[in-house]
């Protein structure tokens, strides 16, 4: 009969029609050309009155069924559209694209390893204190026991403004300058950059120090030592073997020189640590009596010590960097690694 | 400084510990070795010699000190004549065949010695050019096997460790120093080394006279005479001990005076007596406008003032730091003067200063030597020369020593130890310490002092805390247990502001970071040229630069900047965004004006297309308005209001498309806008840059504002939209203002939603904008008659104010 030959007919168009589809408003174009008001379905109920009406009933059922058939297909085509879809637009979706933003930013690795000490010497009680990058011979030499002519002047060769002023060469003498306006006790530490006239593989004439001082009544060589353990082991892992042997500073007495074990080879001694097994990663020792007498406090009363570190150092250990003029080359390629 | 292990043998005997040891006890007693270095090459020039074993050995029947021996080369045995007190039957030595070659290009020849034929030899260290040791012959470990060649043992025939000397202790700038700490610190015995010297002949008197015009500057002037000496190389021992020691051979007179320079710290200098005029030798100033050609074949101008050693004419050397060209010795040169003294150390180092020249011997001196091994190391020098120069030694020596001073004393207290190191030590492991270092501790009776008279040679142990440290030192700082102090130190902060100072840059840091900018870090110096473009006034320069792009201490941070764009644009990066926080220096105007370092942010961007994304979401344009955008961020989030943009030229930027930031209408804290055309064609930079330079300080200590909650109504407010056209030359700020004036009861805010400047409205300066006000009562909710009322108020105060033609 036409009308079940039509209803087939409809079925397999519906079929073809959805293996095409793909967005959303396929599927609703195919849902209302069939199923809706002036769909294909209505039409052909529009028909019923050519049917015999004993007939009826069963063309009713036949088409009813169809319809509902129609919708559930539709339907279920649509929801298998959907799945691993972009819901609505038909575009597959891939989590793995990247995100869209802008490009990252970057915080320089000495400002990160700045921040890291910053943290651990906070966290310790020390307060910052800042002073010149341009300073005066008196507080940069002659008051940290360097007088005119010390061989340890040798050791670091300066850059001059003019007579008597020089660009800073450490940061100690921020120490004279804060003991100068306080009295003890006292826990400071002094972050800057500093200018040594030194330029090769190993040396840049800029770099930053990082500077300590803790003064107070009985202040000892054995607080130093646990401090400063302390200090090492939070900067480079908890159980870090330090060690600490004898050296030389004009400012301090007794001076110290402080080892962290080579992480590289475990002590063993490899090319990192010149086959020491040992890294250098700080000078400190107890003040010497000259720098109290100087500001007016009694060394007979107080104690103090005093550390200094290179942070350019300790970020070319914790991060594996082997040339200390990438620091500040800035080439982004360096940068973004941070 | 290297240190030949060989070397240290002379003072050391006993000397038995592996390298290793050696080194961690030197580096753990301050004095860091850096590196061991086996010394493994064999002397050239042997061949012929090999190991062998000494089966019998009788006494030669025709001199008691001659021994004959049986020698079993591994092919046969020789009959051997040997004159060694070691030698024994059963112990191994390298032995020279018939036809051997040493190094000295002695060759071995049979011979009848005393009536018996010797066919071979056995060797000393000395004969195999490994060392000076004549003592006997050397002795090979037992398990050598025999018959094998000298040249292919494998072992190491020297250890060279370099050493890290601390510029306080010139002492250990030398072999007998650090035998000495070695001695202390490991306990080996330490024994001077004999010096025997044979005077022969006239009195020194007869041949050279010393005259010491100088006794502040030259407190102590030793000298000796040798003649008849023969110029000529050093032997092969002296030679390679100093080239492991890094220095070179000249001849056997300046080889022995390194030599000992080396082995026992003092300088000493060799003249061509024949050369000095009238034979005399003083100690003085130089006058004006003398000259001296020094060994380097320099002729220099000697500033007057400067020590020299001066013949009856003229300067002959430059005291303590080298000597002069017509005096030194040379090939022809038969009597030597040889002179050891003690200068005065600032002395030594102001002529090495003003004459920028500087050698072993200047460095030593400058440093200090031992005044009371003056002598010592003439006479040492002497016999060596005697040794390997030949000559006769001229009775008595020169010694001119008016500036002898007694021992230094100190006193220490042991409460002082415990006070300093928070260990308590023994006053008998203190006296133990002071006795191996050789300081003749005395202890008071009820043990609470020690004193100590301090030896010549350590003039860097001034007072009581040196003597703590060397107690520390030689005990180990390792023996002394860490402690923890509790929170004694106070907790007032010592300065807000730097502390306030801190966590801004970390702020400003954060905020510009987290838009796109990696911070740099650039030198503080920089060019003339370069600091010229962004900065005026007087330049801080720097006296002595490392070059002229470094001389000028930066008024800016832009030209790091700028060059830190050209670098990565170069490298292909082709959206740049960088900052720096740091200082910028300006020397104050007027007399005695301060430096004044000032605390700055700055940043550039710098686009070379809208650089791609895989969703063209970077893309669009980026003008001065998006950057100033960013500012306006970073402001907010620092929460600094009041910033103002104001239509400026600074130096360095585009005119017309940059400005000026004003703190509270009256504080210049900055500038930004677009880099000038001129500046972008210097640096070869082919896109546009934006850039800005902030003053931190000024933020800091005015613009920073504590934040505070205003209270806001529950009710809703209204939004009404004004529209108009106004001329083009009216500043959005203004109109905006006159807006929020109009009631400032209840206009909370308004914003511009458009602006629009069609053809039409720009022929006739005009431009379209339209506003956006928020109106909102404190205490009730508005009606449209209140807003209606406020909104007319505006749209009459923008006719008049501006002659706006509201659109309606
Ligand atoms: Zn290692």
């Amino acid at each position: 009969m036409d009308w079940e030959q039509n209803l087939g007919e409809l079925e397999s168009q519906v079929t073809e029609l959805l293996a095409q589809a793909v967005k959303a408003e396929d599927f609703l174009q195919i849902k209302q050309r069939f199923l809706g008001k002036q769909g294909e379905i209505s039409n052909l109920l529009k028909g019923i009155r050519e049917i015999p009406p004993e007939l009826r009933p069963v063309f009713g059922q036949r088409v009813n069924q169809t319809k509902q058939l129609l919708e559930e297909r539709i339907a279920e085509a649509a929801r298998q559209a959907e799945s691993g879809r972009v819901p609505g637009s038909g575009e597959t979706l891939d989590l793995t694209l990247p995100g869209v933003w802008n490009q990252p930013g970057s915080i320089h690795p000495i400002a990160q390893v700045l921040d890291e000490i910053r943290e651990i010497l906070e966290d310790l009680g020390f307060q910052i204190a800042e002073g010149p990058e341009i300073e005066t011979d008196y507080y940069n030499f002659e008051a940290l026991n360097i007088p005119k002519g010390h061989p340890a002047r040798d050791m670091q060769d300066s850059f001059y403004i003019e007579d008597e002023i020089v660009l800073r060469t450490q940061t100690s003498p921020v120490q004279i300058r804060v003991m100068e306006k306080r009295k003890p006790p006292l826990r400071i530490y002094a972050p800057g950059r500093v200018y040594r006239r030194d330029m090769d593989v190993s040396h840049t004439p800029m770099f930053h120090q990082v500077e300590g001082l803790w003064v107070d009544r009985g202040i000892t060589f054995s607080d130093l030592k646990g401090v400063l353990m302390l200090f090492a082991e939070q900067l480079f892992g908890e159980g870090t073997p330090v060690r600490f042997r004898p050296s030389f500073f004009p400012f301090t007495e007794p001076s110290a020189e402080v080892d962290i074990e080579c992480h590289m080879c475990r002590g063993k001694g490899c090319r990192v640590c010149g086959n020491s097994g040992w890294l250098e990663i700080l000078g400190a020792g107890m003040v010497h009596p000259g720098l109290f007498r100087r500001v007016g406090y009694d060394p007979a009363e107080f104690t103090g010590f005093a550390f200094g570190l290179g942070v350019e150092r300790i970020a070319m250990l914790k991060f594996g960097i082997n040339d200390i003029r990438l620091f500040f080359e800035n080439d982004l390629r360096f940068l973004k690694q941070f | 400084m290297k240190i030949s292990l060989n070397i240290l043998r002379k003072f050391l005997p006993d000397l038995s510990k592996s390298p290793g040891e050696i080194a961690e006890a030197l580096t753990m007693g301050g004095l860091e070795v850096e590196a061991i270095l086996p010394v493994r090459e064999h002397p050239p020039g042997i061949t012929g010699v090999v190991t062998a074993q000494v089966t019998l050995v009788e006494k030669h029947p025709g001199a008691d000190r001659l021994s004959v021996c049986e020698v079993n080369d591994g092919q046969v045995i020789h009959r051997v004549v040997c004159g060694a007190p070691n030698v024994k039957a059963g112990m191994k030595y390298p032995f020279a065949r018939i036809g051997a070659k040493l190094p000295a290009g002695v060759e071995i020849k049979k011979a009848k010695i005393r009536g018996i034929e010797s066919s071979g030899m056995l060797l000393s260290k000395a004969e195999l050019g490994i060392s000076d040791d004549h003592s006997g012959i050397m002795e090979l470990p037992d398990d050598t096997k025999i018959g094998i060649d000298f040249n292919e043992l494998e072992k190491d025939i020297d250890i060279v460790l370099e050493v890290n000397v601390t510029p306080n202790r010139s002492d250990c700038l030398n072999h007998i120093g650090i035998a000495r700490e070695l001695s202390v610190l490991s306990g080996v015995n330490f024994v001077l080394p004999q010096i025997i010297v044979k005077e022969e002949g006239q009195d020194i008197s007869e041949s050279a006279r010393v005259d010491l015009l100088a006794p502040e500057a030259c407190p102590r002037y030793c000298g000796r005479v040798i003649s008849g000496v023969k110029i000529g190389e050093s032997p092969v021992w002296l030679k390679e001990d100093l080239i492991r020691i890094g220095q070179r051979s000249i001849n056997n007179i300046v080889d022995a005076t390194n030599y000992v320079l080396f082995l026992l710290g003092q300088p000493l200098h060799a003249f061509d007596l024949s050369r000095i005029k009238g034979r005399e030798i003083l100690i003085r100033d130089s006058r004006a406008g003398e000259k001296l050609v020094t060994i380097d074949h320099a002729e220099r101008e000697l500033p007057p003032g400067t020590l020299v050693i001066a013949d009856r004419e003229r300067p002959i050397a430059l005291a303590g730091v080298m000597g002069g060209a017509e005096t030194e010795v040379r090939g022809e040169t038969q009597e030597v003067f040889l002179e050891s003294a003690w200068f005065q150390p600032l002395a030594i180092r102001q002529s090495s200063k003003m004459m920028k020249l500087s050698s072993e011997s200047s460095l030593r001196f400058a440093r200090g030597v031992d005044p009371e091994g003056v002598a010592l190391a003439l006479d040492y020098a002497a016999m060596l020369i005697l040794q390997i120069a030949g000559g006769k030694l001229a009775r008595g020596k020169v010694d001119s020593y008016p500036g002898k001073k007694p021992c230094e004393k100190l006193s220490l207290d042991l409460s002082e130890v415990r006070r300093v190191l928070g260990d308590p030590v023994p006053i008998e492991e203190a006296a133990r310490i002071f006795t191996s270092l050789g300081f003749q501790p005395e202890p008071s009776p009820d043990g609470s002092r020690i004193g100590v008279t301090v030896p010549s040679f350590r003039h860097d142990l001034r007072e009581p805390v040196d003597l703590i440290e060397e107690i520390a030192r030689v005990s180990g700082y390792g023996r002394i247990q860490p402690t923890w102090p509790g929170l004694r130190a106070d907790r007032r902060s010592l300065s807000a502001s730097e502390k306030k100072g801190v966590s801004l840059e970390r702020k400003v840091r954060d905020l510009f970071s987290s838009q796109g900018f990696a911070q740099i870090i650039t030198y503080s110096f920089i060019s003339s040229e370069e600091n010229q473009i962004f900065s005026s006034g007087p330049e801080l320069r720097i006296a002595n630069p490392l070059s002229d792009q470094m001389e000028i201490m930066r008024g800016s941070l832009l030209p790091g900047l700028i060059n830190t764009v050209v670098h990565n644009l170069r490298r292909k990066f082709n959206d740049l965004r960088f900052f720096e926080l740091g200082r910028t220096f300006q020397r104050g105007t007027g007399k005695g004006a301060e430096i004044q370092e000032t605390n700055r942010v700055a940043g550039v961007i710098a686009r070379v297309e809208p650089p791609e994304g895989w969703r063209g979401w970077l893309a669009g344009e980026f003008d001065l308005y998006h950057f100033k955008g960013i500012l306006e961020n970073v402001s907010s989030g620092l929460n600094v209001e009041n910033l103002s943009f104001r239509e400026k030229t600074s130096q360095g930027f585009e005119p017309g498309l940059s400005g000026g930031i004003v703190l509270d209408s009256q504080f210049e804290v900055g500038r930004f806008g677009r880099i000038a055309e001129s500046v972008r064609k210097k640096y070869e930079i082919l896109p546009v840059v934006f850039a800005f330079e902030l003053d931190l300080d000024t933020l800091l200590s005015r613009g920073i504002r504590p934040k505070k909650f205003a209270a806001f109504p529950r009710h809703p407010g209204v939004e009404w939209d004004i529209a108009f056209f106004v001329n083009d030359s009216v500043p959005y700020d203004e109109i905006r203002n006159v807006i929020l004036q109009s009631d400032s009861n209840l206009i909370k805010d308004s914003r511009l939603i458009d602006l629009y400047r069609g053809k039409e409205q720009l022929a006739a300066g005009k431009k379209s904008m339209a506003f956006r006000i928020y109106y909102l009562s404190p205490d009730h909710t508005l009606t449209d008659e209140e807003v209606r009322t406020v909104h007319r108020q505006v749209a009459e105060n923008l006719r008049q104010k501006f002659s706006a033609m509201i659109r309606e």
